[in-house]
């Protein structure tokens, strides 16, 4: 890291964020965690006729029902079975509470902004567009994922032109 | 011009108004039956006035002068100067509309516009006492009872009827009465005085400090001609205004002590028996707390005003409540613990009341949507000159608000229809040999899990073959189609669009659209409509609508291992079949029942999502359930892989990104805390076979 960089950190006292980080497939992503609401185990999931193709379909959240969506699917990877780490994280985006299903969740860990790189331009464009940023933590590749674009305005057309 | 109030207060005086003017339409009505009721009488001048107070607080000058002329007429008839006559309710009613209108004004936090001048006007002269009227014209009227600043006139003259009110009130005894009507007109110049010290209290501190400055006798010479004068202001503080008065105390926080300078070096000099204005406002308090209990204790407010959206959080909680429940029973029904079965049991009991608490917190009296009936019977009865009146039954029967508020349209319409259509012109009738007075009976009665309203005249009644001719004349019908129909279905016709009966459309009805929007309103509500009429009898309007809307019953179903709800509504009837013999007309499939052809869907087609799921096999065919759901007056046959039963379910919507998914109306929660998805069939039909 180039010491003006670090130096601008340190002066503006480096925020701290907290995410909340999950597995998919072999990677590591993290949410902020003022975004989740609660993480659930896996319970059945309700199809819904006739929904987009990543809604997986919905659930019983305490008498209020909430959509999952196939987090594999919307990052372009494939399918796979539901096992007994596979979690449904309840996260607030948009003004909308959607569940997101993911292969397992780990921890909340600390994040000091200087820490966060833009992410490299690499990879398919579908999961791309989802990416925050990236970050380097203890040799482990760390993808950070904007919620607000898992739900975003591409999705409303896709709904409006079924 | 926008309204600079504080939206608090604004908002307190939105609400507390907006019950005034709904009683008071009420009141007016009644009035004219019984136009020399003194309660009513008192009732209607407290309520113009406290809405006028209210208006003055927050400075909307056009409602304070509307109200203050309308309190002024109410002031000359409690006092029976002058008698109840239709042109005087005619011009206390508008009067009213006008009051209603600012209102709504205000509502949208715009400054009303002035009141129409002619109103005022007309307010005016019949303030004046009967057979004065040469004698004062109103703008010298409102001379008489004036304080020198113009400004003043609304307040002070207000006051000046507060305190006459107080001591007809409070003293029927007839030296009271003698001792005011030697007081008026003429001593009312002094006694504006008395009103001056009231206003101090009451109304306006700010006016108050001008006026001690103006005429600093004012609070010497009140209780020098009037000694009743403070008692009687005191009761008018602990009646009226006291929230008001409260209000006003914290409000203008700074009032009191700037008073306190002001008034002083003016009062104490004047008489020992004037006390200066601050003293005498913590005064008021303790005259409220003696005066309370004795008088107004059965009417202390005990309501809260709580949004509904909090309820529907607190329907859910308890839903889920409910779930748990009957899981715990389930367990408690394996184990063989005593103990545990009786807590169970305990439990199973309170969130059974709690679930009724619930909802009977979400339920109003029809009563608000009857109470606007009688004016509008009232109002109609004077411009068609026809002579009815209005009778009203189970006011206190209690739905839903939603449903209330859904209702009111609709009931409006069949009311007026009724009275417009229905009962004939008085020579008419008494020709006919009935009574000239005809009658309109709205009634309300719990039927079950259902509401029944019923909408009766004792007019014409409809004729079946004068409705058929007129659908086959507007096209709607052919010849044969209408031979055939019943006279039931004959009166259903009044339903459909643009068909009237009346050659000439007035401004009230006949213009052959409003029955079919009532008819879609009802079925919005899951309601249902029925006519009953017979010639020169009358005719009867049945509503039968749930009795709330949160809930809708719906037949549940299987398509593989998902659950999901057909709204019963639509539901015709079930049965078995072997489908497998179904006949094929242009590629469809369909079945023939009783006659009848009808297409036939496989529901599971549609609806799972596994392609490997979807086919049907020949066994499963042979023993098929079939639904037959209606649309309008079309049907059509779906397939179902297994029939459920009958279950009353609460709708929940579907989140923002399923919303507007095809053939979904929402979801809902099974017993055993599963999802099943509620079908919107017109809109299943729409997307899935591409037609209409």
């Amino acid at each position: 890291m180039s010491s003006p960089q670090k130096f601008q950190a340190e002066s503006a006292s480096d925020l701290v964020l907290q995410y909340v980080t999950f597995r998919l497939a072999e990677e590591t992503y993290g949410i902020n965690v003022m975004m989740v609401q609660e993480v659930l185990r896996y319970s059945e999931i309700a199809p819904v006729p006739g929904a987009p193709e990543y809604v997986l379909g919905i659930i019983n959240l305490r008498g209020n029902v909430v959509t999952v969506i196939d987090t594999r699917q919307r990052f372009g990877l494939m399918p796979s079975e539901v096992s007994d780490s596979t979690r449904i994280m309840i996260i607030e985006a948009d003004q909308q509470v959607v569940g997101i299903m993911v292969d397992s969740v780990a921890e909340v860990v600390y994040l000091k902004q200087s820490e966060i790189e833009t992410a490299p331009n690499v990879g398919n464009e579908e999961s791309a567009k989802f990416i925050q940023g990236v970050c380097n933590k203890n040799n482990e590749l760390l993808i950070l994922v904007e919620l607000d674009k898992l739900m975003s305005e591409e999705e409303w057309s896709e709904l409006a032109a079924i | 011009m926008s309204l600079d109030a504080d939206q608090d207060i604004l908002q307190d005086f939105l609400v507390e108004a907006g019950e005034i003017l709904e009683l008071l339409s009420e009141q007016l009505v009644d009035l004219e039956q019984s136009p020399n009721d003194p309660d009513l009488l008192n009732a209607i001048f407290r309520g113009f006035h406290t809405v006028k107070g209210g208006a003055g607080f927050l400075q909307i000058t056009p409602l304070v002068e509307c109200c203050h002329n309308a309190e002024n007429v109410f002031d000359t008839l409690r006092k029976n100067q002058r008698q109840v006559t239709p042109e005087l309710m005619d011009t206390v009613l508008s009067a009213l509309d006008a009051v209603n209108e600012m209102f709504e004004t205000v509502r949208s936090d715009e400054m009303p516009e002035d009141a129409d001048p002619a109103l005022i006007d007309a307010l005016a002269y019949y303030a004046q006492p009967e057979g004065e009227e040469t004698l004062s014209s109103p703008t010298e009227e409102a001379s008489a009872n004036q304080s020198p600043e113009s400004s003043e006139t609304i307040e002070a003259g207000g006051d000046i009827t507060d305190t006459e009110f107080e001591s007809l009130l409070n003293a029927l005894s007839p030296e009271d009465r003698a001792a005011m009507e030697k007081e008026s007109p003429a001593p009312k110049a002094t006694e504006t005085a008395a009103p001056a010290s009231d206003d101090i209290t009451e109304d306006e501190f700010d006016a108050l400090l001008d006026e001690l400055h103006g005429k600093g006798k004012g609070p010497g010479v009140a209780p020098a001609n009037k000694p009743a004068a403070p008692a009687a202001s005191s009761d008018e503080i602990t009646e009226d205004e006291f929230d008001a008065l409260l209000d006003q105390l914290h409000g203008k926080g700074k009032g009191p002590g700037v008073a306190k300078s002001e008034a002083k070096p003016e009062a104490a000099p004047k008489a020992a028996s004037a006390p200066p204005q601050p003293p005498a406002k913590p005064a008021a308090p303790p005259a409220v707390a003696s005066k309370a209990p004795a008088r107004k204790e059965p009417i202390a407010d005990t309501t809260v005003r709580v949004d509904t959206s909090r309820l529907d959080e607190i329907m859910n909680m308890v839903g889920e409540l409910v779930l748990v429940r009957n899981r715990l029973v389930r367990l408690g029904s394996d184990s063989a613990d005593a103990e545990l079965a009786k807590a169970v049991g305990n439990l199973d009991v309170v969130t059974a009341d709690l679930q009724s608490s619930v909802m009977k917190t979400r339920m109003q009296p029809i009563k608000k949507v009857f109470g606007r009936f009688p004016r509008i019977i009232r109002d109609l009865s004077r411009s068609m000159k026809k002579e009815m009146v209005l009778e009203m039954i189970g006011e206190d029967t209690d739905l839903d608000k939603n449903l209330v508020e859904a209702l009111a349209d609709p009931l409006v319409h069949l009311v007026r229809n009724s009275a417009d259509h229905g009962i004939e012109m008085p020579d008419v009738r008494e020709k006919n040999g009935k009574d000239r007075v005809g009658k309109v009976i709205l009634s309300a009665e719990q039927e079950g899990d259902h509401i029944l309203l019923t909408i009766a005249d004792d007019g014409a009644g409809m004729d079946p073959e004068v409705l058929k001719r007129k659908a086959v004349e507007k096209g709607q019908l052919d010849q044969d189609a209408a031979d055939r129909l019943t006279d039931q279905e004959a009166f259903n016709l009044i339903f459909a669009a643009g068909l009237t009966t009346k050659e000439q459309a007035s401004d009230v009805s006949g213009r052959g659209v409003g029955m079919d929007v009532v008819k879609t309103k009802i079925s919005q509500l899951n309601g249902t409509l029925n006519v009953w009429s017979e010639l020169g009898k009358g005719s009867k309007i049945i509503i039968k609508v749930p009795l709330t809307l949160a809930i809708m019953p719906t037949l549940m179903i299987k398509l593989q291992d998902q659950t999901f709800a057909l709204p019963l509504v639509n539901v015709d009837e079930i049965f078995q079949l072997d489908v497998s013999r179904a006949n094929k007309i242009d590629g469809h499939e369909v079945i023939i029942i009783r006659d009848r052809t009808l297409p036939l869907f496989y529901l599971r087609r549609w609806l799972v999502r596994d392609p490997a799921k979807r086919e049907i096999s020949k066994e499963e065919m042979q023993d098929a359930h079939v639904v037959v759901v209606a649309i309008g007056n079309q049907q059509v046959g779906f397939v179902v892989d297994d029939l459920i039963g009958q279950e009353e379910v609460v709708i929940k919507p579907l989140g923002t990104m399923l919303h507007g998914t095809p053939g979904l109306a929402g979801a809902t929660i099974t017993g055993d805390g599963r999802i099943a998805l509620i079908l919107d069939i017109p809109g299943l039909l729409n997307h899935y076979t591409g037609r209409r």
